[in-house]
Order: structure tokens, then C-alpha cells, then sequence
């Protein structure tokens, strides 16, 4: 996203949908469009809507105009070269509606104009003879026959198509017309093919050899071609759609394990305000894992792994809720890999928190990490009834052992800032690794990296 | 003051007016980008308070499109999200402040003075969002002033991280609770502003630009 774009307070108002085809641009110049400008018909057209679209723009009678180019077709074809330039002079047709390609009417029509022009080429000097000429016509012909077996695409082709992969395939080869058509195509190939086979003849025999073997490679492709396209297609349309039902899957399943199996315990513990607390924050963090962390939570335990210091550290912090029922707001700055020292820091800290919420009466704790430069720090503070240091018994094991002792046998500290009735901030310390031991196994802390 | 509510769950709406309704007036609410967008700039609130995720486009949108409209609007974000993606994406935005969903009533209606009175309004966890960003020590910035935090601001970052309010923040470092509003103040116009390399670097990491 780009903050400094234009801002658009409110979108466009988006018009009606433009048809795909009004609104392509055609590449014919202005000034000749200028002088024919009717557009071509797409509604009711026979070819390509250059007669119908003239009758329409000048009022006449569209079969007197296509009688016209038949005939002036005979001239000679001048009547095939003025529909050609009609075509190319012509604007976009007017509406949208696609030409029915079944449309019986509109084939045969396609097939005169196509035979027409197979006479006029043959009436001038292109023709190369009739022993290559009608063969390859042949094949062409066939090829044009195979192309319009199409399956009828349903309406919404994304939805009923892709509901069972096969299904287009099946179309494919089914249908009493489809199948005529098929057949019809795969006959005029090997037609052409086979006469080419038989002219074979002694002085050019290697020429048309090669080329029937390319014609026979063509005609295989346009024969499969088709076919194996859409079966990768559907396979793959198939593919996403099994990958989406399984993420839905997966949700659903994650959704009824955890949150609504959390509601209905909250419906029935509703009388038991604490338990109903916990619930909810039970489940809210666990959901909060869910949905923004790396997926499973990964603990402490073992240190296997690539967890860094923040991953540890809130491990800890759901530990510690979920077993002394407080809310722990953690905030973690940056991140380092484990190692000893960070496994001391990451314990201390957590029984800093275990401290606060077993003796400072309130049950809302903040966890401050910031890891900056050579050193890792870790601040724990609630606002509860604070301790005078010098009450507590030094034999008392958690400050001592678990908090101090253990963070200055790393090289580290630990200081606490209380008195009684004014709450207690844990700061814990201990150093960075300069280099680590093993750079290529240790994650680079995310913040380290200069560009 | 006149508050102005966008959340999509009508529940949340109905639970912050009748927690804050005694201390502000809720002039209104609404549940989509659209709705609240054409609202607030009917009844023109003292601050709107905005859930940073809606189903048609989020409180950045609704900051963007109304402050295009009307620069003086106030913001202030209110949000379950962990994902610094979408905070620090309604602070670019405009929002003033952001506040987690577990602020209790008083506590929000603090926030909402706070915003209305000019100043800034920082979670701990916006605070740790801001540390990370501006974090690093590039040689030679293009524009110091806008594109480093000072070190005063980097401690008061600091101290809000760890859960100090600002008056707590002021007693510690001995200064006034103005100076650290100041500071704060500061700090969100730096990181609207802001686009030094690392900052957009670390934006364009989490697809906020």
C-alpha cells in the first residue's frame, strides 16, 4: 500500500459493467473507420455481421445485401474481398451477446463462404495442383470440425464444472452430436491423410512423406490436445478445492475443540464468576496462539529447536496464567537465540511472575523484554502490596535461588524495586552473546541486522 | 465529551455504552466502514472510537476516508489484535491512541479524555510496537529529528512498555506528566511521519506499505 496515493475518500462510482467487446479498441485508423462506420452485428448475424450490420446502419434490407455479395462473390470474388474489408473497416460489433456456435444455420453458412473461397483461390495462379490442395483442404476442414466440438460449458463453469473433474471430460465424448462431430473430424483427417499417403510419388515421395508425419502429429494434437488441457485444468481446479475444504475442515475442527467446548462450559459454570474468568482467558489466549502465533505453541521444555527468547518467554507467561490464574500483559521487544544464559533470564522471569501473582494480591502483572545490544532485560511489575526485602526471610528460597543466584551464575542480575503498598518491578538481566558459538544453527536475532 | 462508537459486534457497542455512557455522551455508533464513515462526519464526535478490524476494510480505512473529509477528527483505536501489522496500521492512519479490548471503563474513559485533550494514547503493547520499530541505530539518518527517537523518548517508550501509566512515567524520571504527554506526543508524529529506512523497512516486512 502506498500512503502517499491520492486517497480516494469514496470509490468510484462504478458503472455498469462495460461489455467486454464495445469497449475493446479497434486497431483500424480513425480516418478510414470515419468512412465506413457501421458497427458490425453480433445479434442475428450470419458470418461475421458485416451485412447485417450495413442493412442496420443504411436501412436496407439485410438479404438483398448478402444476395448482393454472393453474387458479386462470383465476379471473380469481388464480393469475398469486399466482405473481408468490411471486416476489417467495420467498427466493433454493437452488442455483446456471444455467436451460438450451434447454430445450424450459421455453420452451413461459414462452410458456403468457406468453399467459396477454396474455388476463388483455385481459379487463380495460387492453387498447387489439385493432389495436395485437396487433401490439405480436406484436413482442414476436419480440423474445423473437431474445433467446434466443444462441450457446452454450464452457465456458472466455475462452480458445476469444477464439482466433479471428470464431468467435462465426460461431456466431451458424450452426446449423440458431439460424438457425430468427433467422428467427422477424426474421417477428414485420416481422408487427407491417407491421400497424401496414396500420391505418393518417386520424385517428391520424401517431401510428402514429411509432411504427412506433421500432418499426422497436428491432427493427434488437435484431437488430444483439448482433452489433456482440461484434464490438468480440472485436476488442479480439483486440487484447490480440496486444499480449501481442508482448511475449513481443519478451523471448524480447531473451532469446536477449543471455543465451543469453552462456551458451554462458561454456559454451565455462569454461577462461579472466577471459573468462568479463567475460562475465558484460558481460551482467549489459546485462540490468540492460534490465530497470531506460529501455529502450535511451542514451550520452554527441552529448548529443541529454533525458539528464541520471546517464543520461551511467552511460554513462560502462559504457564503462569493459566496455572495461578492472573492476566500477564507481556511485551516482547526484539529476540535473541537460547542459550544458558537466556534459559536463566527466561526462568527468573517466570518466577518473578509466579511471585507476583501468589503474593501481591492483584492479578494483573506486566512483562516488559527488550533485547538491546549486549544485553537481554526482562522487567516484571504488578501493582500489588510490595514486600519489604528486608522482612523476608533469607533462608526463603524463590528470590535467592531462583531469581538472583540463578541469573549471576550467567554473568547477569537481578534487582527489585519495592516497599510496602507500592507494588514490585523485577529487573532482570543478563548479557548477549557477542558472537554466537554456532552462527549457522543459531536464528539471527530479527533486529541485529543492519541493511 | 461526544463519542462517536464503530465496532462490528453490536454486543461490544452496547457493553462500552453502558460502561463509559456515564462518563461521556455516546452520540452514536456504527458497524461498518460506510455507516461510520457518513456518521461521523454528520455529527462531527469529540472522538470516535474504532475497532481497527471490520469486515469491509478496518479502521484505517474509516480514519483515512474521514480524514480526507475533515482533518480535525480525533481517533482512537481500540482492538483485540496481538498483530502489529494492524495497530501500527491505524496509527500511520491517524489514530491518536491505541488500547487494548481488556481496558477496563475508567481506564477508557482516560484514553478518550486523553485524545480529546491533544494527547497521545499508548498501550504498553503499542509502546513495545514502537520500540521495535524505530529499534536500531543507523549511522547518519536522513532527518534525525523525525527519523530516531530521542533517548528521553526512547526511555518514557520504555517505562510505558513495562506498564508505567504517565504519571508513574513523570515520578520516575522526574519529569512533569506534560513533559511526558509531550514526549508521547511526539513519538506519534514520528511514526506517522516517519519514513526512515529501517522503520519502512520493518513496515514493508509486516506488508504495511
Amino acid at each position: 500500500m502506498t500512503s502517499g496515493a491520492p486517497r480516494a475518500p469514496f470509490p468510484a462510482p462504478s458503472g455498469p459493467p462495460a461489455s467486454g467487446r464495445t469497449s475493446t479498441p479497434s486497431r483500424t485508423p480513425r480516418s478510414l473507420r470515419r468512412a465506413v462506420t457501421f458497427p458490425r452485428r453480433d445479434d442475428g448475424r450470419i458470418v461475421a455481421g458485416v451485412a447485417g450490420g450495413f442493412a442496420d446502419e443504411y436501412g436496407v434490407d439485410p438479404t438483398l445485401v448478402r444476395v448482393l455479395l454472393v453474387v458479386l462473390s462470383l465476379a471473380a470474388g469481388t464480393g469475398l474481398v469486399l466482405y473481408a474489408l468490411g471486416i476489417v473497416l467495420a467498427s466493433e460489433p454493437t452488442t455483446s451477446r456471444p455467436p451460438r456456435p450451434t447454430d445450424p444455420q450459421r455453420t452451413l453458412s461459414v462452410a458456403c463462404v468457406a468453399t467459396g473461397i477454396v474455388l476463388l483461390v483455385r481459379s487463380t495462379g495460387l492453387w498447387l495442383g489439385d493432389a495436395v490442395m485437396v487433401p490439405l483442404v480436406a484436413v482442414a476442414a476436419g480440423v474445423v470440425v473437431l474445433g467446434l466440438v466443444r462441450p457446452d460449458r454450464p452457465a456458472t463453469p466455475g462452480v458445476a464444472a469444477n464439482a466433479n473433474g471428470s464431468a467435462a471430460v465426460v461431456e466431451l465424448t458424450s452426446g449423440r452430436r458431439a460424438r457425430a462431430r468427433l467422428f467427422a473430424g477424426a474421417a477428414l483427417v485420416s481422408f487427407g491423410l491417407l491421400v497424401v499417403g496414396v500420391r505418393e510419388d518417386a520424385s517428391n515421395g520424401l517431401r510428402i512423406g514429411a509432411f504427412a508425419t506433421a500432418l499426422t502429429v497436428i491432427g493427434v494434437a488437435v484431437l488430444v490436445g483439448p482433452w489433456l488441457a482440461r484434464l490438468a485444468q480440472e485436476a488442479a481446479a480439483e486440487r484447490r478445492e480440496r486444499i480449501r475444504v481442508e482448511e475449513r475442515e481443519a478451523m471448524a475442527a480447531h473451532l469446536h475443540d477449543s471455543v465451543l467446548q469453552t462456551l458451554a462450559l462458561i454456559q454451565r459454570t455462569a454461577d462461579d464468576p472466577r471459573r468462568t474468568v479463567t475460562l475465558a482467558r484460558q481460551q482467549e489466549r489459546e485462540l490468540r496462539e492460534w490465530l497470531y502465533g506460529q501455529g502450535v505453541a511451542r514451550r520452554t521444555a527441552g529448548g529443541v529447536g529454533p525458539v528464541g527468547l520471546a517464543a520461551a518467554l511467552r511460554g513462560a507467561v502462559q504457564d503462569v496464567e493459566s496455572t495461578y490464574d492472573v492476566r500477564i500483559e507481556a511485551v516482547v521487544v526484539g529476540d535473541a537465540p537460547l542459550d544458558p544464559a537466556m534459559d536463566a533470564l527466561v526462568a527468573a522471569a517466570r518466577e518473578a511472575c509466579v511471585n507476583a501473582a501468589k503474593h501481591s494480591g492483584t492479578d494483573e502483572i506486566s512483562l516488559y523484554a527488550e533485547v538491546r545490544g549486549t544485553a537481554a532485560e526482562v522487567f516484571v511489575r504488578d501493582r500489588g502490596n510490595g514486600f519489604d526485602r528486608a522482612a523476608v526471610a533469607p533462608d526463603r528460597r524463590g528470590i535467592a535461588q531462583s531469581i538472583e543466584a540463578r541469573l549471576e551464575r550467567v554473568g547477569g542480575s537481578a534487582r527489585v524495586e519495592t516497599a510496602a503498598g507500592e507494588g514490585t518491578e523485577w529487573q532482570l538481566s543478563v548479557p548477549v552473546a557477542a558472537v554466537p558459538t554456532a552462527p549457522s544453527t543459531a536464528p539471527p536475532a530479527r533486529r541485529s541486522e543492519v541493511p | 465529551m461526544r463519542v462517536y462508537l464503530v465496532d462490528d459486534h453490536a454486543l461490544f457497542r452496547a457493553g462500552v455504552k453502558a460502561e463509559i455512557g456515564e462518563a461521556v455522551d455516546v452520540i452514536g455508533e456504527a458497524g461498518t466502514v460506510d455507516d461510520a464513515v457518513a456518521g461521523v462526519l454528520a455529527m462531527r464526535p469529540d472522538v470516535t472510537v474504532v475497532d481497527v478490524h471490520l469486515p469491509d476494510g478496518g479502521g484505517r480505512t474509516i480514519i483515512e476516508r474521514v480524514l480526507a473529509h475533515w482533518p480535525e477528527a480525533v481517533f482512537l483505536a481500540l482492538s483485540v489484535s496481538d498483530s502489529a501489522e494492524d495497530v501500527v496500521a491505524v496509527i500511520r492512519a491517524g489514530a491518536r491512541g491505541y488500547v487494548t479490548k481488556t481496558i477496563d471503563a475508567p481506564a477508557l474513559v482516560d484514553a478518550i479524555r486523553r485524545v480529546h485533550e491533544g494527547d497521545a494514547v499508548f498501550s504498553p503493547r503499542l509502546a513495545g510496537f514502537v520500540l521495535d520499530a524505530f529499534s536500531g541505530h543507523l549511522p547518519a539518518p536522513s532527518d534525525p529529528d523525525l527519523d530516531l527517537l530521542s533517548s528521553r523518548e526512547q526511555e518514557v517508550m520504555r517505562l510505558i512498555a513495562r506498564g508505567y501509566t504517565y504519571r508513574e512515567v513523570a515520578t520516575r524520571l522526574h519529569l512533569s506528566v506534560k513533559t511526558v504527554e509531550t514526549h508521547v506526543s511526539a513519538v506519534l508524529r514520528k511514526l506517522q511521519l516517519s519514513n526512515r529506512h529501517e522503520l519502512t523497512a520493518w513496515a514493508a516486512d509486516r506488508r504495511l506499505l
